[in-house]
């Protein structure tokens, strides 16, 4: 058999076992998967122990602001490449 | 034969493949995510496909995805057993070297620099997927089973937040991506479908990656569309535009993410996402799905392309 088919097999089959063991464990940790309506009314039932942000107050801020200075990095790098690139590519090419 | 007619092999069926199974999955679950965080914005997607429909069809995707990552990891590491292991997508100082020439070119105070395979730009773009598609499918793969959340609250909250900013992000990335793909290319770059590309594009693109003999021409009609491309910079424009404001009105600043309680500096936001601006984010949120469909109808078109090939 030729080697590249045995790497395609192999890869397959671990990416198959691998995928199928994380999500029977996961299952098992929690059974049930989310349908959506589930997961705002999870959302929303944890969202009222306001508390218990409270606690974690700092933290959460903490990781929001990193978030909020992640995304606009990246929108105002990619914009500005963007903004570039007509400068670099005059036209497209068909 | 003359060199707008060589090609030159560019990408290997798998690389073809897997890239086109990941933009399947990302393009879909970006449809479904977007009708799941704004669902009053693209209420037509919900209403066509049902709302537990959406979020069935979102797993599914995510799974694919998960699987498909996966397989590409393990195709990867057995080549470390037989000596074929990719490497020209990896940054080196050599690839830092080049961005400050590409800065000093925009600034008009060098030479263009002669990219290898893959430029710079690209290379980011690959690193910054990479670390996106880990983060979300980690995310993704805890808020599948919601009972998690309630186990481990409020801390399994953060995996909603990063879910949803990263897949924006992506989002936006994908969007700069398809620009370069179906614009700068007009109308599509076939290159990631067929594996190969003209020897004068490559010669042009990747200076360093083929032999330079001193071509710059395209071979195609290049600079007589300028108009398509103002365009096409502009609704990208606008679509980051949207989305960022979005995102960081629904979740950056909304202390509980998706519910959409309080902000910590503004009143609640869907009085402004739905409220008397909403036709911004009603509007722009659309041009998204329109861009994602686009996209959608490419891959398809390309892969098409390959199989009848």
């Amino acid at each position: 058999m030729h080697t590249d088919h045995v790497r395609h097999i192999i890869a397959a089959v671990a990416a198959v076992l691998v995928a199928a063991g994380v999500l029977v464990a996961l299952n098992a940790a929690s059974p049930g998967l989310t349908t959506g309506v589930w997961m705002r009314e999870t959302l929303a039932l944890v969202g009222e122990g306001v508390s218990q942000y409270e606690s974690m107050s700092g933290n959460w801020l903490i990781l929001r602001g990193l978030l909020g200075v992640y995304l606009t990095g990246l929108v105002a790098m990619v914009s500005l490449l963007l903004v570039l690139s007509l400068r670099t590519h005059p036209g497209v090419n068909r | 034969m003359s060199e707008s007619t060589t090609q030159v092999d560019r990408f290997s069926a798998v690389q073809v493949y897997v890239h086109f199974l990941m933009a399947l999955a990302i393009l879909v679950l970006f449809l479904t995510g977007t009708a799941i965080t704004f669902s009053g914005h693209v209420g037509w997607l919900v209403a066509v496909v049902g709302y537990q429909n959406i979020v069935l069809i979102h797993i599914v995707a995510g799974v694919t995805l998960f699987i498909t990552l996966l397989y590409f990891i393990f195709y990867l590491l057995t080549g470390l057993a037989t000596g074929d292991v990719p490497t020209a997508w990896m940054p080196t100082p050599g690839t830092v070297r080049e961005a400050i020439t590409y800065a000093k070119h925009i600034l008009g105070r060098g030479e263009e620099p002669r990219p290898g395979k893959y430029t710079w730009i690209q290379k980011s773009e690959m690193l910054i997927i990479a670390v996106e598609l880990t983060v979300l499918t980690l995310t993704g793969l805890v808020l599948m089973f919601p009972g998690l959340l309630l186990r481990y609250r409020p801390s399994f909250l953060v995996a909603s937040d990063l879910h949803a900013v990263f897949a924006f992000t992506l989002l936006m990335g994908v969007t700069f991506h398809l620009y370069d793909t179906h614009v700068l290319e007009f109308p599509l770059d076939t290159s990631v479908f067929t594996g190969t590309v003209s020897l004068e594009r490559a010669r042009e693109e990747w200076a360093g990656w083929v032999d330079d003999e001193g071509t710059r021409t395209d071979g195609g009609e290049t600079g007589t569309d300028r108009h398509i491309q103002i365009a096409g910079v502009v609704v990208v424009l606008f679509t980051f535009a949207v989305i960022y404001s979005g995102v960081m009105i629904d979740r950056i600043l909304a202390p509980v993410p998706g519910t959409q309680v309080t902000l910590y500096l503004l009143d609640a936001p869907e009085t402004i996402l739905e409220g008397s601006f909403g036709l911004f984010w009603g509007l722009g949120l659309n041009v998204a799905m329109l861009v994602i469909i686009a996209g959608l109808v490419g891959l398809l078109y390309g892969i098409t392309i390959r199989v009848t090939d």
